[in-house]
């Protein structure tokens, strides 16, 4: 019945790892620089056919940059390669990042539950490393970004 | 089911380096790193080059989980959530290893790859890197290792041979794939994966392993993106997963095994020991929580850090193997004479290690179990009976690992050297690997039956009070815990056969007081061949026929083994009136195994003796049955003879006897 078949999967992104406790953020992860540095790793790893033939559903979703969550779709055949070239993705820019899978979905739904949840707890890990004190503003966003998720759709 | 990865590279003893600093700060990282990712366990791997000397020995500092939570301060509920999502309990403990890589070039480097190396035995799991034809052959084929890690970051110098391949699955060795290399580069990349495939296609994911050899922490990736990753090469998700968790615990439990068990067979371990005896508290809890990869100090518990934030002071008390090596060499090689207990006991304490922390050690315990080893037991102790009564009740199913342990002999003092009796002692893990395998829970009666016991031992020679060491493995049986002990004097014994059947381990034999009865020898052990000695009314501990039990039960690991051996066993009842020479004549086996009720028991002295007796007999019927069958068809012949004095109702025994024709066979041997 529908037609296309995608995977959802809820990554969360580790900046600059080596670094001690930074507190100030190296770069932002937005929807465009995430996008951009995973089609650069499909292409040099999976080549013109291989990023052509998945960028059809490939698309960042969602991303959180304060809990450096985010959520990309990928066709349910494509999935494991975008999976793999994300998986070796080592810099956005400048900065060397690392992601990690935390779930992956079939449905948009489950998604949106999974990351609601990984959010929640990754915001409570980020207060106790932040060495700021969390403002209105950082909650605000927060809040925003729940809010966000709530409405995702495929 | 955890994960692991088990090549976090350590460099700080390599001969050139200067800067250990930073490499120590690296690996920690790395290490926090992966404990963040959810992986529940890490080794530390040194690759050393060319001639091993003395100082390559294993020096790996583990990480406290201090100097962890330094450094992250979101560490527990990052790890906590990570795990979650991998369905990881949070409760598994965060394992740190040592490896060490032994890079080979040649046959005569080989040599020295076999498992009487000492620098080797330090680290925990070994692996071989070869590199050039030769080397890898005789990986595959002879050598002694646990891995054998192809670097296959570069052109490889020698080719893969599928026949190898499968000598080396066939022997246990697991071939190791880093990924680091696919993350790094992508030249690299190229060659990792066009040499890989091959191996993948072999194995098919089978006795494969997965590891980081992550040189800084943005080589690190999560399981499952890992698993991910070699799908790249052909290995199916499935099988990348176990490649992460299955297939590298199994190397780190043998490779383990290897470590603490001596010959395969047999791990020393320290009795826990308690100041004082408490019934309450499970002395054998301890064995119960035995960890089968457990890595010592570096278990991390992150539960505590909830709790109390220190790293050391955990509850959790993973039973520590003591170094077989130096228990055995530092124990006389005859028996002990009871002068020498004290002494005795001294060193076997050293000598055994006690360091480690056992919850409720008791040090006493285990000058108990020594002392017990001694050959001569000058007093005899009247068990208590209150414990024996708890005893009665226990039922449990038989256990028969258990029973290899139940049959390390007890006593015979004469020909075993001590050394033998530590073994045996010792909670031969044996087969037992697996602590799980243990019932959970003994009553506490058990244990406090045990524990008393222990005390009691002390003279016996009878029965090796291994019951510490041993009962822990025995969960099951209680009654057979290794506590048997024979008051020689007393020449009353009475015999619980909680479990005789279970495991024939050393039931309690307790002398019934002397005015009366017989010896009902209870041989929970198989090693138990009480032989009575109604002329002296007395309960031999052990005649001739136990050093001879005693080593062959030494070599008998297996339950039916033992059964035989039980089976060999005859009942006898001593019976002071109709003595009957003839009986004990008999082959090896003179005891005759006589599961007494505890409570019977106790009533037995105090009643009039037949009364007793018939009450025994039903009761003891019963628990015998399991018994019994090995032995009834032993016990018959003897039984006729000694008719007055049978608490039980041998007959209703008798008359089953699905094992007549093991006892009549052990008859004639």
């Amino acid at each position: 019945m529908v037609g296309f078949k995608n995977r959802y999967l809820v990554m969360e992104v580790f900046l600059d790892p080596n670094k001690d406790l930074a507190a100030d953020e190296p770069i932002i992860i937005t929807q465009f620089n995430l996008s951009k540095a995973i089609k650069d790793s499909i292409l040099t790893n999976f080549g013109e056919c291989g990023l052509a033939s998945s960028l059809n559903s490939f698309q960042v979703k969602y991303v959180n940059p304060i809990t450096k969550l985010c959520i990309i779709r990928a066709s349910r055949e494509d999935h494991q390669k975008v999976w793999a070239a994300i998986a070796m993705v080592r810099s956005i820019g400048n900065c060397p990042v690392t992601f990690s899978l935390l779930d992956i979905s079939g449905s948009i739904n489950a998604c949106k539950k999974a990351a609601l949840k990984c959010d929640e707890l990754k915001f409570e890990q980020y207060k106790l490393m932040a060495q700021v004190q969390t403002t209105d503003d950082i909650l605000q966003q927060m809040q925003n970004c729940l809010e966000k998720i709530k409405v995702l759709e495929h | 089911m955890g994960f692991f990865d088990l090549n976090i590279p350590y460099n700080e003893s390599d001969r050139h380096v200067t800067e250990t600093t930073t490499y120590k700060s690296n690996r920690l990282k790395l290490v926090i790193k992966a404990a963040e990712l959810g992986y529940t366990g890490v080794a530390y791997n040194r690759v050393i080059k060319g001639v091993m000397s003395e100082s390559d020995r294993c020096s790996t500092s583990l990480f406290p989980l201090s100097s962890l939570l330094k450094h992250a301060p979101s560490f527990s509920s990052s790890v906590k959530f990570h795990r979650d999502l991998l369905n990881v309990p949070v409760s598994t403990p965060f394992r740190q290893y040592s490896r060490l890589t032994v890079v080979i070039d040649c046959p005569a480097q080989a040599a020295a790859l076999n498992s009487g190396n000492p620098v080797i035995k330090s680290y925990d799991i070994v692996a071989v890197r070869p590199i050039n034809q030769n080397a890898f052959e005789q990986a595959c084929q002879t050598s002694e290792v646990d891995i054998i890690a192809i670097d296959f970051s570069e052109k490889l110098p020698f080719r893969l041979k599928q026949s190898m391949v499968k000598a080396a699955v066939k022997r246990g060795v697991y071939f190791e794939i880093s990924y680091s290399s696919l993350i790094v580069d992508a030249q690299v990349r190229r060659q990792t994966i066009s040499n890989c495939k091959l191996l993948v296609d072999w194995t098919r994911g089978k006795n494969l392993v997965i590891s980081s050899a992550a040189a800084s922490v943005s080589e690190l990736r999560g399981p499952y993106d890992v698993a991910n990753l070699f799908s790249l090469i052909g290995l199916p998700f499935e099988h990348a997963k176990a490649a992460v968790s299955k297939n590298c615990r199994s190397v780190i439990v043998n490779a383990l095994r290897k470590k603490h068990y001596y010959k395969d067979a047999i791990k020393v371990e320290v009795m826990p020991s308690s100041g004082k005896v408490n019934p309450k508290e499970s002395v054998f809890s301890d064995w119960l929580k035995w960890d089968p990869i457990s890595s010592g100090e570096g278990d991390l518990l992150l539960d505590d850090i909830e709790k109390s934030f220190s790293a050391s002071g955990s509850v959790h008390n993973t039973v520590k193997t003591v170094g077989f090596a130096s228990a055995l060499n530092s124990l006389p090689s005859h028996g002990l004479q009871i002068k020498e207990i004290l002494s005795a006991v001294e060193s076997a304490s050293e000598a055994l290690d006690i360091g480690k922390n056992l919850s409720g050690a008791d040090e006493s315990k285990l000058t108990v179990s020594v002392s017990g080893i001694s050959e001569e037991l000058s007093r005899t102790n009247l068990l208590p009976e209150e414990i024996q009564t708890s005893e009665n009740d226990r039922h449990q199913s038989p256990r028969h690992q258990d029973s290899e342990m139940r049959t390390l002999p007890n006593g015979s003092v004469n020909d075993s050297t001590l050394a033998e009796k530590e073994i045996n002692h010792v909670v031969a893990t044996m087969e037992l690997k697996t602590a799980k395998d243990l019932d959970a829970d003994l009553p506490a009666s058990d244990r406090e039956f045990h524990n008393l016991h222990s005390q009691s031992c002390l003279d016996s020679y009878e029965q090796v009070p291994l019951a510490d060491h041993m009962t822990n493995r025995y969960s099951a049986d209680d009654a057979d815990t290794a506590h048997t002990c024979h008051d020689i004097a007393n020449a009353e014994i009475l015999f619980h056969s909680k479990d005789v059947l279970s495991t024939f381990h050393g039931e309690e034999a307790k002398m019934p007081i002397s005015s009366t009865k017989g010896l009902y020898a209870e041989s929970g052990s198989v090693v138990d061949k009480i032989e009575m000695d109604r002329e002296n009314k007395k309960i031999p501990a052990f005649a001739v026929s136990d050093t001879h039990s005693n080593e062959e039960f030494r070599e008998n690991k297996q339950f039916q083994e033992k059964l035989e051996n039980l089976a060999a066993f005859a009942i006898e009842i001593p019976n002071e009136e109709s003595h009957d020479p003839a009986k004990k004549a008999n082959g090896s086996l003179v005891s005759e195994v006589e599961p007494i009720e505890e409570d019977m028991a106790s009533e037995l002295m105090e009643e009039d003796e037949m009364e007793g007796r018939r009450k025994l007999k039903g009761e003891v019927a019963m628990h015998y049955q399991f018994l019994s069958k090995s032995v009834s068809g032993r016990g018959r012949g003897k039984r006729r003879s000694v008719h007055q004095k049978i608490p039980f109702n041998l007959k209703h025994i008798l008359n089953s006897r699905p094992f007549k024709r093991k006892a009549r066979k052990l008859n004639t041997t």
